[in-house]
């Protein structure tokens, strides 16, 4: 472990500026109208003009191409620094990473990260959008495409993936479809403190959830993170630039990767995540451990996902994260306030941008007392992806 | 063997795409054989296909028969349509299978009864289901199974 850490990067470079863009179902967007949306969100928090950016890392759909190059042309702007990046769900920290890397090599000073997705809109929005879906999507293929053939044995979607993770963690140590159910609730909660969650009106008990319609046992509709018109962005510069900007700056404490390509169904890889490794070099980057972490923003894809978190992350022992959530930590005002605007499960889901989000809102005690958790100083975010094995971590800190 | 849908091309499931690296895997399931790669140099069995073994990096291997018998290593069951091919099976079960030879791959479980319960550890043996003259999927069914 010690190889990989660089205590020198502690709090060396800040969030200055964060943004989302509207939540939900937004009729005639698009990924990158909302990516805009978010952007510019995103500079007005920070108090600066397009100028004062000179890099951008922004990741739309995984089938467009150049995501990136649309965000500065409608931006305007030529940059030094310009990207998009492949690691799913464990993009989003991956950009903050990548964006501190490029500013050490002195490719530019100051970057837009963003993520934005059309789930939505690009299969609800018109009949025409729909009838495309059904002709594009995994039910019309002719042929599987994974190397294990798994859609020939009738094995479909990143639900299912997560469901057999589920499934042998169950069989392990004992955990719940009520434990998995007390992840859905805690969030709903949370979102229904957010006006802009796209759950927000939406209450969730644990009988409603029960009673929500099976989509791949043990995982029930429920257990899925919501289909979203979604986007969120941050700008990251180096700290000793972060007084030019309107807002008090977030410090990036700690930070780390890791990525278990050896796949999802080997080892006990979907009982014991890549969180472990990458928040070993998080936790040893910030000089700080599970205990000093005030929230808790995870990646919760699926309700088993921010299970397992918990423990891979260290605040409860490995199979003891049915206990842990069971025993209401994850609420504001819990042992470990987590999701506190929702998450994907229930505010919207950007694959993790809007964790970042509300995790730097969250340290900036942006919040009234109905939503900010009292005191915080130090938020953890997690993300995972890239086809269940990529993950990433970082750890925020203000005052 | 059992035939599923053979007749009806609109009711196929993705077919598993045939290549240099996995035609010998899909020729002997065709045959009624599982066989796996074997690395020539470090011995180990591997799965899925490959030209280069995962443990030990050699490109030269053999295809060798397997056992069919396996272990679930964990399974979903699908209560949602995801393709039109499977809505006569609904729900269905999805495992990834442990082979005793160590890979572990994906694959359905057949001939399950009311009374059979699917538990991680839970003992299977191959069974090939044809699809088409010239394509067989191996599936599992249950040690014992009522």
């Amino acid at each position: 472990m010690g190889a990989y850490m660089n205590t020198e990067l502690r709090d060396r470079y800040a969030i200055v500026g964060v943004g989302q863009s509207r939540l939900g179902e937004v009729p005639g967007s698009t990924a990158l109208s909302l990516m805009m949306e978010a952007a510019v969100s995103a500079m007005a928090d920070a108090g600066i003009e397009k100028g004062g950016i000179d890099g951008i890392i922004c990741r739309g759909p995984d089938d467009m191409y150049g995501f990136h190059q649309q965000v500065g042309q409608l931006l305007g702007t030529n940059v030094g620094f310009s990207t998009t990046l492949d690691n799913g769900g464990a993009s989003q920290i991956l950009s903050i990473i990548l964006a501190i890397s490029a500013i050490e090599a002195g490719m530019c000073n100051t970057v837009l990260c963003g993520y934005a997705r059309d789930a939505w809109s690009r299969t609800h929005s018109s009949e025409e959008a729909r009838m495309s879906q059904r002709a594009s999507g995994a039910a019309q293929s002719l042929h599987a495409r994974d190397i294990y053939s798994s859609e020939s044995f009738g094995l479909f979607g990143a639900p299912a993936m997560h469901a057999l993770g589920a499934r042998r963690h169950m069989d392990l140590y004992g955990t719940t479809k009520d434990q998995l159910g007390a992840v859905a609730v805690a969030f709903r909660e949370h979102a229904r403190r957010n006006p802009l969650a796209q759950m927000h009106a939406k209450q969730l008990t644990l009988e409603d959830y029960r009673a929500g319609r099976p989509i791949v046992e043990p995982f029930n509709l429920f257990d899925c993170s919501l289909r979203s018109d979604a986007a969120g962005a941050v700008i990251v510069t180096s700290l000793d630039k972060a007084t030019d900007f309107r807002k008090a700056p977030v410090r990036i404490r700690g930070f780390g990767t890791h990525n278990n390509l050896s796949g999802w169904f080997h080892q006990e890889n979907m009982t014991n995540t890549a969180a472990i490794q990458s928040s070993k070099k998080a936790y040893s980057m910030a000089g700080l451990g599970p205990s000093d972490i005030d929230v808790f923003e995870v990646y919760d894809c699926f309700t088993y996902m921010a299970l397992v978190q918990l423990e891979d992350y260290g605040f409860c022992q490995k199979g003891e994260g049915g206990p842990y959530v069971e025993s209401g930590a994850l609420r504001l005002g819990g042992a470990l306030p987590t999701n506190t605007a929702g998450g994907q499960l229930s505010e919207g889901h950007a694959e993790g941008m809007l964790q970042i989000v509300e995790a730097a809102r969250q340290v900036r005690r942006d919040y009234g007392p109905d939503r900010q958790v009292e005191n915080a100083e130090v938020a953890l975010v997690s993300g995972h992806g890239g086809n269940t094995v990529c993950h990433s971590s970082l750890i925020l800190a203000c005052g | 063997m059992t035939t599923m849908n053979a007749s009806d091309e609109a009711l196929m499931p993705p077919l598993p795409l045939v290549t240099e690296e996995t035609r010998p895997f899909w020729d002997s399931c065709k045959a009624g054989v599982l066989r796996l790669q074997r690395c020539s140099s470090c011995l180990e069995f591997r799965f899925p296909p490959s030209v280069i073994c995962p443990a030990c990096s050699s490109m030269d291997c053999s295809w060798e028969p397997v056992s069919g018998m396996g272990s679930i290593f964990s399974f979903v069951t699908f209560q949602r349509l995801y393709h039109k091919a499977f809505a006569s099976l609904l729900p269905y079960v999805v495992a990834v299978i442990e082979l005793e030879e160590g890979p572990r791959m994906v694959s359905r479980l057949v001939g399950l009864g009311e009374q059979d319960s699917v538990k991680c550890g839970a003992l299977v043996k191959v069974r090939f289901e044809r699809l088409s003259d010239d394509l067989a999927l191996p599936l599992f069914e249950m040690l014992g199974a009522q």
